[in-house]
Order: C-alpha cells, then sequence, then structure tokens
C-alpha cells in the first residue's frame, strides 16, 4: 500500500502552555515495497511520524493517504483495521511481553481481531519460524525465560503475525550485542525479500540505514530534511551535520580518502561514495594499492 | 620497600547467582581498578556486564568472593553507604531514574540519602549541572528532557555525591548519536580534569577507543583484558564471542588479510590512511 503525506502538522497539547508542533509540514510518498529509513536527532520529530502511519496520531493540519486510508478519518471507525494493516514494533518491545508462553503471546494479536480459532496455531508458528525461531523449540516456553534478542524476535513475530502490509519498526536493535544486531536487522531485511510488504526502519545509526534501506528520509526540526538513496544523502557532509547527525563511518573514511588523493596529487582513483560494506571497500583499496606496487616494480 | 597501591576498587575471585537461576551469572572474576582509570567493560547480552555493574557499589552482593571499595567491602552492611558515596552509578534507561518533579530536587534526592547537609546543596547542584552543561535546566521537569539531557542529568545526580568512581552501565543506550556523543564528552572530562575513575558497560565500540583498559566479559566470566590497541587486534576471537571490533580495525583485519600489514593497530580511519600512505 502506498503512503502519502501532503503538508501534514501534528502539534502536541494544542491551546495549552505545553503545545509543541513536532511536525511542521510533512510531505513524502513512499511507494509500497520499498525498505525505507528514517533518521534523525531525538526531537526531530520521527516518533511522531511513525505513530501517525499507523493511527495512534491524527494530523492537526494536512491529509494523508495510508493505502485505503484517509486521514484524518471522516469517522473513527476503521481505525483498527489501519492498525492491522500497518504494524508498528516499539523501541524495546519485548518489554510489552506478558502472555505464559511465546506462542501466546504472538497470539494475542489474533485473538483479538477475532481470528477463527482454528486458524491460529498455524499463524502463530509461521510468524515463529519467519523470526528465526523453532516454534517447537520455544513456543511453549515462557518468554520471560529467553534471551533479550530471543524475546526482542517473540515481540517482532507479535506484530508479523498479523501480515501487515507495512511495518514500522523503531529502533529494533536498541540495546542488543553487535552479534544479536546484525541478526536482527539481517532478519528484519530477509522478511522485507521474503514478504511482499513495505519496511520502514527508525534508526539511529547511520551505517544500518546506508546498508539495509533503498531510501532514507533524514529528519530535522519537525521536517523531512533531506530525502534520497543513501548514496545521494551522505554525499552531503554538511547538510547531515546541520542536521545534527554524522555520516557513516565508511563514507567519512572515503571523504578522507579522496582528500589526500586530492592533496597528494596521487594518481590513484577517488572511491566512489556509493560503498557501504567494509568488503568491498578492502577490495577497492586492495586494487588501488596493488596497482600502485605493481607500477613500481 | 612499601608498595603503594592506587587501587579504588578490588574484586576477588567475585561470584554472583541470581536466586532460583541455575547458572551463576558470574564466576570467578578477579580485578582492581586503579584510581583515575577509564575502564570499559564490553561482552554480549548476558556476558555479565551489567550484574557486574551493580555489584559494584553493593546494590548486590557478591554470592562468593569480596569486593572492596577503598578498602569497605561491599557486603559490609554498617558502611554500605560509604561505598555509596564513593561509586555513583547511571543505568541504562533514562526514564527510569527520576524520583523528583524538577531536575534540582532530583539531584539533592540523592543528596539527602548520603546525609550531605542542606546547607552544601545548592553549591554542589549548581556545579554538578554546569559539569554536564545543564544549568538552564535546574528547574525543568525531566520527564520533559531529550534523552541525551536526562543523561546528563542522571550523571549530575551521580556526581553531587561528589564520587570517586562513576558506573555507567549502557548509559548511552537508548540515546541517539548526538546524545551519546554529550554523555561521553561530559565523563571523559570529568575523568581528565577532575581524575574521576571511570567504567562504562556499553556496546558501542567506538566509546572504548580512548579507554586506559578494556575488560571482556564472556559466560560471566573475565576472559581477557588489555588496552583498546592489544584487545581489538583479536577480530577473529571478539567475533566468536558475538561481539565486533570498531571500523578502523576491521578494515585493517580484512586489508591484512589482502597482504597489506600494519605496524601498530590504528583506532581511526585517520590512522588507517595514514598507514595506507606512508607504507609500500
Amino acid at each position: 500500500m502506498d503512503i502519502r503525506l501532503e503538508n501534514v502538522k501534528y502539534t502536541y497539547s494544542p491551546g495549552t502552555p505545553f503545545a509543541y508542533q513536532a511536525l511542521q509540514g510533512v510531505s513524502l510518498h513512499i511507494p509500497h515495497g520499498r525498505y525505507v529509513a528514517i533518521i534523525g536527532h531525538t526531537g526531530s520529530g520521527k516518533s511522531t511520524l511513525i505513530q501517525l502511519l499507523n493511527g495512534l496520531l491524527l494530523p492537526t493540519e494536512g491529509t494523508m493517504q495510508v493505502g485505503e486510508f484517509t486521514l484524518p478519518p471522516k469517522k473513527k471507525k476503521g481505525m483498527e483495521k489501519l492498525r492491522q494493516q500497518v504494524g508498528l514494533a516499539f523501541q524495546y518491545p519485548e518489554y510489552q511481553l506478558f502472555e505464559e508462553t511465546v506462542r501466546k503471546d504472538v497470539a494475542f494479536g489474533l485473538i483479538n481481531m477475532g481470528l477463527p480459532p482454528e486458524m491460529i496455531p498455524g499463524r502463530v508458528d509461521a510468524a515463529l519460524r519467519l523470526v528465526g525461531l523453532d516454534p517447537d523449540k520455544y513456543g511453549d516456553k515462557s518468554p520471560f525465560m529467553l534471551s533479550g534478542g530471543q524475546m526482542r524476535r517473540v515481540a517482532l513475530a507479535g506484530v508479523l503475525v498479523m501480515n501487515p502490509q507495512v511495518l514500522i519498526l523503531d529502533e529494533p536493535t536498541a540495546g542488543l550485542d553487535p552479534a544479536g544486531h546484525h541478526a536482527i536487522l539481517d532478519m528484519i531485511a530477509r522478511v522485507h525479500r521474503e514478504e511482499e510488504r513495505t519496511t520502514i526502519l527508525v534508526t539511529h545509526s547511520m551505517e544500518d540505514a546506508a546498508r539495509y534501506a533503498d531510501y532514507l528520509y533524514v529528519m530535522n526540526e519537525g521536517r523531512i530534511w533531506m530525502e534520497g538513496t543513501p548514496h545521494q544523502v551522505f554525499q552531503d557532509p554538511v547538510k547531515i551535520r546541520q542536521a545534527g547527525l554524522e555520516l557513516p563511518e565508511i563514507t567519512r573514511f572515503i571523504f578522507e580518502f579522496n582528500e589526500r588523493v586530492r592533496i597528494s596529487g596521487s594518481k590513484i582513483a577517488p572511491l566512489p561514495f556509493d560503498i557501504f560494506d567494509a568488503g568491498m571497500l578492502t577490495n577497492e583499496l586492495a586494487r588501488r594499492f596493488r596497482r600502485k606496487e605493481g607500477s613500481r616494480g | 620497600m612499601v608498595v603503594v597501591s592506587k587501587a579504588i576498587i578490588r574484586l576477588a575471585d567475585v561470584s554472583f547467582s541470581y536466586e532460583g537461576a541455575e547458572e551463576r551469572a558470574l564466576q570467578g572474576v578477579s580485578f582492581t581498578v586503579e584510581k583515575g582509570e577509564f575502564l570499559s567493560i564490553i561482552g554480549h547480552n548476558g556476558s555479565g556486564k551489567s550484574t557486574l555493574a551493580k555489584l559494584l557499589n553493593g546494590l548486590l552482593l557478591p554470592s562468593e568472593g569480596k569486593i572492596e571499595v577503598n578498602g569497605i567491602p561491599t557486603a559490609d552492611d554498617a558502611h554500605i553507604w560509604e561505598v555509596r558515596k564513593v561509586v555513583g552509578m547511571v543505568f541504562q534507561n533514562p526514564d527510569n531514574q527520576f524520583v523528583a518533579p524538577t531536575v534540582e530536587d532530583d539531584i539533592a534526592f540523592g543528596m539527602e540519602n548520603i546525609g550531605v547537609p542542606p546547607v552544601d546543596m545548592e553549591a554542589r547542584i549548581q556545579d554538578a549541572l554546569e559539569q554536564v552543561n545543564m544549568t538552564g535546566f535546574r528547574t525543568a521537569e525531566p520527564n520533559r528532557l531529550s534523552g541525551g539531557q536526562k543523561q546528563r542529568v542522571a550523571i549530575a545526580g551521580a556526581l553531587a555525591i561528589q564520587p570517586a568512581v562513576l558506573v555507567l552501565d549502557e548509559a548511552t543506550a537508548m540515546l541517539d548519536p548526538r546524545g551519546r556523543k554529550e554523555v561521553l564528552e561530559v565523563v571523559q572530562r570529568m575523568n581528565r580534569e577532575a581524575g574521576m575513575t571511570v567504567i562504562q558497560i556499553t556496546h558501542y565500540l567506538e566509546e572504548t577507543l580512548d579507554s586506559d583498559r578494556i575488560i571482556v566479559m564472556d559466560g560471566g566470566r573475565l576472559v581477557g583484558e588489555g588496552t583498546p590497541e592489544s584487545v581489538y587486534q583479536q577480530v577473529d576471537w571478539l567475533r566468536r564471542l558475538g561481539l565486533d571490533v570498531p571500523f578502523a580495525c576491521d578494515l585493517q583485519y580484512r586489508l591484512q588479510q589482502k597482504g597489506f600489514r600494519f605496524s601498530t593497530l590504528k583506532m581511526t580511519g585517520e590512522g588507517v590512511l595514514d598507514s595506507l600512505w606512508t607504507s609500500d
């Protein structure tokens, strides 16, 4: 389902001394099936934006179209449908686990939406498999006996089981160690490839945004500050820094590398800016410096 | 010859089990922390890092072994507040650390706990907020601050106790890059200028690069320690432990496998560039 926002504004506590305009006119179009990342410092409007996308908040001004839903809606009815189609996994989603068993926890949303009971176990087990948990091994365990990374997978299964068309993940790897971090993001990338849906990743990590997403939105002061492919966005370090962000380390390295090439007047070819993988960077460097050695010998 | 010890914290063969748990969360951990040291502790989730942090100021007590802070055993009930005066803690979740309606009240609360005379509080609040660049927020409500601001207030609360040691238990995990930088800069300055001992537990390897020492935890045991240069040289070993290495170290490791040689491990991209440009 396509997502379109037209000049959407959002103000918290309007008409009170605490009124705060978190979104100052956001327009964007996310075509179905894209993997997008939203980046921006705390308070830039990211969380407000994703809560608007699944109808938890409604625009104060402007309109938005999320699939067949127009927001703000003419009547409140039907909003739970939107929330089924736009799955939102909050930060630290495992804090919301509460059932006695993993299967019961994942089934919770399905039971709530009134799915016939005989259809539930199959969907639950499929969702667990999708997030890389063997249902027979983990299904009847208490979610609280699992590791942090596994609990996070259970919580994500609870969102995926609803089969949302849009999956929004707010910092899905916060607090995980490096191995768990990569495992979760690789899993999300696989699910994105396997299932026909839009994935929206909210992240503080420029590295993850660059590596996993096709398209980036940089938020700053309640606005879309920049947008484009990672390659396009990270070519403008000045604008990135104005948004209170940094370039991915690998991009910073490429900038410094090219600067040295320029200053030294060396014949080494500058590095392209669309490298976001250390292995690729290594190959490019090896090629350049081997050539140099060869010319000497 | 008299050996003058600079150790401020000493762990001797410390083990810890949570109630009802089959496995020990910590197993025979021994090390000392020197006064003025900047120590980082890394390890995967469940490696025992956070348990270790809570043991350092007596929030948890060792099941076996002994921890001394300034020579006082943390298990000594009568002197636990002495221990907590020496070791300040800042935890991961900025939202779980506030008890009072305003920033200044919150900082005062911690001081009341250790019996700071009310006449001294004003100056200490002012001083602590200055250290973390938050003087403009004295009367603000903690829950209206950004994550980085909250954590800086939490640090100010710890600083007002005037601890000799500050323990940060993944204190930057929930912050954005800017918030992380703010917090790291504050503690690095406190370490450099005020000689405060800092023990930080973190998943962000970049935050460990300027440490005097890194301790690596796995399965509740201390499995390695050394300078950042020596620890991050062991790329395969760290990966087997579910850890990673900083970008510059990863890049050098990969280049080494392609036949590049580096005389020393560089911790920054600039360092790698220097090596590339100066080597043959």
